[in-house]
């Protein structure tokens, strides 16, 4: 199933990489000598925008890692490590189910735009039933803050809790980088597969930032 | 810069443009965008695209922000700052830049080899890059001989010439570059400066200057968005959740399935005591 999936999603992005010109040597256009300056198009050209282009001019925006979550209604409050990928390229979670992980390339706390991704094993070998077992009962309107490595705190709203076939999981979305800044919590639901030894269901919580 | 461009488009020309391309004032699906990059230390210049003044006053190690241009070919000219038009005092060009839909394109202007003036034109990588990784393309366009590039001591790219440029997908992280004569660790004749390749994001580094006239410097361009997001969230290990909410509720159907047992057995007790009536 899972294989099957990864060649879906592959398949298209290989596709892509072809149609933006791999080789890529191949594809780049010489630039030729033309006679005269005289447009051999007239195609018209909009004004532009210059920057220092030296090396210390690229500014990083300052990523504001979250490091502890709670949910007051689930009685829910844990610690929340900075996690990147696992070596089947799905986002790593920390052993502990009563730890959750921050995806740590996207967007972080008071980000401008997308979603801060915050996900928990909903059980683990090492500790058992975790804590964001209890998510699939968040209300909406139930208030989640998220404090930062900063020592700021942002408080959110949950605005839906969905449960999605993890074959039908939108990644993308999820992981969305732009749109409006949000909260996106995750974990396992549904029924266990003890033959693949995964859960069937993703839970996604949403929520946006309270007071918007 | 803006009222030297509403100048020179006379009324004529304007409404030639606008009939053949009305949709390029502002950028629409299938636009190709194109940055242009002054490497040619100690002059400042302006450019002119399809004849019309477009960069007034451009200086060395400047970089613009990407142009959305309708898919077309743009001829360009790099001219001498107090150039009275794109055939006044040329520096380079004019060439022709061939722009297709949705490409991403940079010119720079730059030394060749031998430190005359040039124009080099690249398409640049903006594919998806996978989970976790970011894109460093580095370009030579410098007057120098082939470099290596090296991370920390240990070189990455090997030979790269001018106008060349070598991609490399990398986890994301800083890497520590520095330049050196191709076959050599030391000295370096760039560097180490320290490159952020940001996940999903394609950083480019210039090479540019002149080795012989020690003006050799490094410029950067980003693009971000190419990023891909995780295969998935694996987020249970054992079954044990689920096992447990199996339970609950069935300890609730047990518990039902007693009620009605026992309203069962009422009714049936009830039935018996009016049979013995």
């Amino acid at each position: 199933m899972r294989s099957a999936l990864i060649l879906v999603l592959t398949l298209p992005l290989l596709a892509g990489c072809a149609a933006a010109g791999a080789p890529l040597a191949a594809a780049t256009p010489e630039p030729t000598q033309s006679p005269s300056p005289s447009p051999s198009s007239s195609a018209a050209v909009p004004e532009i925008a210059t920057r220092d282009a030296s090396i210390g001019s690229v500014q990083t925006a300052a990523t504001v890692a979250p490091v502890r979550l709670s949910i007051p209604q689930l009685n829910i409050d844990m610690r929340i490590d900075a996690m990147g990928l696992d070596g089947d390229g799905a986002m790593a979670l920390p052993d502990n189910a009563s730890d959750a992980g921050w995806y740590k390339f996207g967007p972080g706390v008071a980000n401008d735009a997308g979603a801060t991704v915050i996900a928990a094993h909903v059980d683990s070998r090492h500790d058992g039933i975790g804590p964001f077992s209890r998510l699939k009962d968040a209300s909406t309107g139930s208030v989640i803050s998220v404090a930062g490595s900063d020592g700021s705190t942002v408080d959110y709203v949950v605005t839906e809790v969905r449960s999605v076939g993890k074959i039908d999981a939108p990644m993308a979305e999820v992981f969305d980088r732009a749109g409006d800044p949000r909260l996106t919590l995750v974990t396992c639901g549904g029924d266990f597969d003890s033959s693949t030894g995964h859960y069937i269901d993703n839970i996604i919580l949403t929520a946006v930032p309270a007071g918007t | 810069m803006k009222s030297r461009l509403a100048a020179g488009g006379a009324a004529g020309a304007v409404l030639v443009v606008a009939l053949a391309a009305p949709m390029s004032a502002a950028a629409a699906e299938g636009d190709a965008q194109l940055s242009v990059l002054h490497g040619i230390p100690g002059v400042t210049v302006d450019v002119w695209v399809n004849g019309d003044l477009t960069l007034d006053d451009f200086a060395p190690g400047t970089l613009t922000d990407p142009l959305m241009l309708a898919p077309a070919t743009y001829s360009v000219a790099i001219t001498a700052s107090n150039a009275t038009s794109a055939t006044d005092q040329v520096v380079l060009g004019p060439i022709d830049l061939p722009l297709a839909m949705d490409g991403n394109y940079t010119a720079v202007a730059h030394l060749n080899a031998a430190g005359e003036p040039a124009a080099a034109f690249f398409t640049n990588d903006v594919s998806a890059t996978a989970a976790g990784e970011g894109r460093l393309t580095v370009r030579h366009v410098a007057a120098a001989p082939a470099v290596d590039i090296l991370a920390g001591d240990a070189p990455v790219i090997e030979g790269l010439e001018n106008p060349n440029e070598e991609i490399l997908n990398l986890p994301a992280g800083v890497v520590p570059a520095s330049v050196v004569a191709a076959g050599t660790t030391e000295p370096a004749l760039l560097g180490p400066a320290d490159v952020d390749v940001a996940e999903g994001v394609n950083t480019i580094v210039y090479a540019y200057g002149s080795l012989e006239d020690d003006t050799l410097a490094l410029a950067i361009q980003t693009i971000d968005g190419l990023h891909t997001p995780p295969a998935g969230i694996p987020a249970g290990q054992t079954g044990a959740a689920a096992a447990a909410e199996t339970a609950q509720s069935t300890w609730i159907g047990l518990g039902a399935f007693g009620l009605l047992l026992a309203a069962a057995g009422a009714l049936f007790a009830t039935r018996r005591t009016a049979a013995r009536r």
